[in-house]
């Protein structure tokens, strides 16, 4: 080759290369595919401000690869990369924030719908539980055959269930006019009441057991009607239930329930029939548990001989209890007619003794 | 949304206004990453690049690259910005998945109280009628005609 040749071949070579374009960096050709992916897409819709940046990025890289800083592209196409990341994370944030505002505005309807069905659950329930009750009332009060005559045994047997049944009915209308007051229906069913306390006073042929259960019956009736009004107001408050379980917690207390309220049994009596210190003790917790529940009225129920001593014990309770902060308290003798254990048996009259303390709950 | 990214830029500004490099600022952000490795694990990827960067930033100073230097500061902003963002991606979606599971138990606790209403609507159903046979148990006109054997003694009291 001559001298001559050699030197243009190098020149049209030369010429070549300094004309062919700068080959494109590496980040950028990934940059294209990133622009293209799902997530990219995502972030221009939900991040724009951030997808934007990424793209000034992209725009600054191509005009350095126009310039030839190559190094200069590249950087700034792996920038671009960066901030397309970025920015999708940032669409990942909005995103999940969307989702949180509206699972708390779904939990908020919920709550609503869960308050109102709990509403509509108390309501009904209430409501199940009074025709339960005058359902059972009525069919107690339905008139059943009339008990006939019978042997002297069973007569004395049916006299004593009477008087048990009206002293029942006698305690019934007690805590019914505790709970709501005197009304011309109370007045009838006290009535009836005497009427049949009176009959069982003078010991009659055939025990009047029948007008005892009607009796019972009416004032069971009366109390169920006093409470209607505050268990229709607040029929989910549970206020025996809370109750009950605040005098579970006290000692040698032992409540239970019956259709009066909730009970506490006095027991520790001495021997001359006044309160023994541990008495004393539980009487003042019942007082104070008493005053923490205003207007809340005590029925104090006295089983004994039905005598002055019986008086005497009942308004020692009573005056105890107030003393610790009761406010509405009464007394009942119920004499012998409500034993625990037969009458004869051995120790019967020290086991039928005892005073009842009655929350007469003024809700069902 | 934009108030969130305009939020990171100011602050990104903010602070390199403030007259802390694009590099230092990288620095404070991935020094600000909690170390447990439940977060290193989300913000791995990023926070590696961010270092790599900066790694060549002061490679790039060291040799007297001026131009390119500062680029490669901003590049690791940019990455450890990343890795921020990822952690509080994944931190509001834990957040959101949380939601969204107590958004259930609320749904099935509506649900539990529907049946519960539905059973005392019944209940109340079934009383009423109780009611109604006790009403004409009790009333004499509506009582049937009383059996042969009635005012026979009856049993036990």
């Amino acid at each position: 080759m001559s001298r001559r040749r050699l030197a243009l071949t190098t020149l049209v070579v030369g010429f070549a290369v300094s004309c062919a374009p700068t080959p494109e960096p590496r980040s950028l050709r990934e940059l294209e595919d990133v622009r293209r992916s799902a997530q990219a897409r995502e972030a221009r819709a939900l991040a724009p401000q951030a997808y934007a940046h990424a793209e000034e990025l992209r725009a600054r890289g191509r005009r350095a690869l126009e310039d030839g800083d190559t190094a200069a592209a590249q950087i700034l196409g792996e920038q671009a990369i960066a901030a397309h990341g970025h920015a999708f994370a940032l669409a990942r944030v909005l995103r999940a924030e969307r989702r949180v505002a509206q699972a708390k505005v779904a939990q908020q309807e919920k709550a609503k719908t869960l308050r109102d069905l709990e509403a509509q659950l108390a309501t009904l329930t209430a409501d199940a539980d009074a025709l339960e009750l005058r359902a059972e009332v009525l069919r107690a009060s339905s008139l059943p055959a009339p008990s006939g005559a019978t042997a002297p045994e069973r007569e004395a047997a049916r006299l004593a269930a009477a008087r048990a049944l009206v002293t029942e009915a006698r305690l019934l209308c007690v805590a019914a006019r505790l709970v709501g007051g005197k009304t011309a229906e109370l007045d009838a069913a006290d009535a009836a009441t005497a009427r049949v306390e009176a009959e069982l006073a003078r010991t009659p042929a055939t025990a009047p057991i029948d007008a005892a259960r009607a009796a019972r019956t009416a004032c069971l009736a009366r109390l169920t009607a006093a409470r209607r009004p505050a268990t229709t107001s607040a029929p989910a408050a549970g206020a025996a239930d809370a109750l009950l379980s605040e005098l579970s917690a006290l000692a040698d207390a032992a409540p239970s329930r019956d259709e009066r309220g909730v009970v506490v049994v006095l027991r520790p009596f001495d021997a001359k029939g006044a309160l023994s210190p541990a008495g004393r003790v539980l009487v003042e917790s019942l007082g104070r548990v008493a005053r923490t529940r205003a207007g809340l009225p005590l029925l104090v129920v006295v089983h004994g001989r039905g005598d002055a001593a019986d008086a005497e014990r009942g308004a020692g309770v009573a005056q105890a209890l107030r003393a610790a902060g009761a406010g509405n308290v009464e007394v009942a003798l119920a004499g012998d007619r409500l034993p625990i254990v037969a009458p004869g048996r051995r120790d019967s009259a020290t086991r039928n003794a005892r005073v009842e303390v009655v929350f007469v709950v003024p809700s069902a | 949304m934009g108030g969130v990214v305009l939020a990171g830029v100011l602050a990104a500004a903010g602070a390199i206004g403030a007259g802390r490099s694009p590099g230092a600022e990288a620095e404070r952000l991935l020094a600000a990453l909690p170390s447990a490795s439940s977060s290193a694990r989300i913000t791995s990827v990023p926070v590696e690049r961010a270092r790599d960067a900066l790694r060549r930033a002061a490679e790039a100073r060291a040799a007297g690259d001026a131009p390119h230097a500062p680029q490669l500061e901003d590049l690791g902003l940019e990455w450890a910005q990343a890795a921020s963002a990822l952690l509080r991606a994944a931190r509001a979606e834990a957040e959101a998945d949380t939601a969204e599971r107590d958004l259930a138990d609320a749904e099935q606790r509506a649900a539990r109280a529907r049946a519960l209403v539905e059973g005392a609507i019944s209940r109340k159903s079934r009383a009423e009628e109780a009611m109604r046979r006790a009403g004409s148990l009790a009333s004499p006109s509506a009582a049937p005609p009383p059996p042969a054997s009635a005012g026979a003694p009856r049993g036990e009291p």
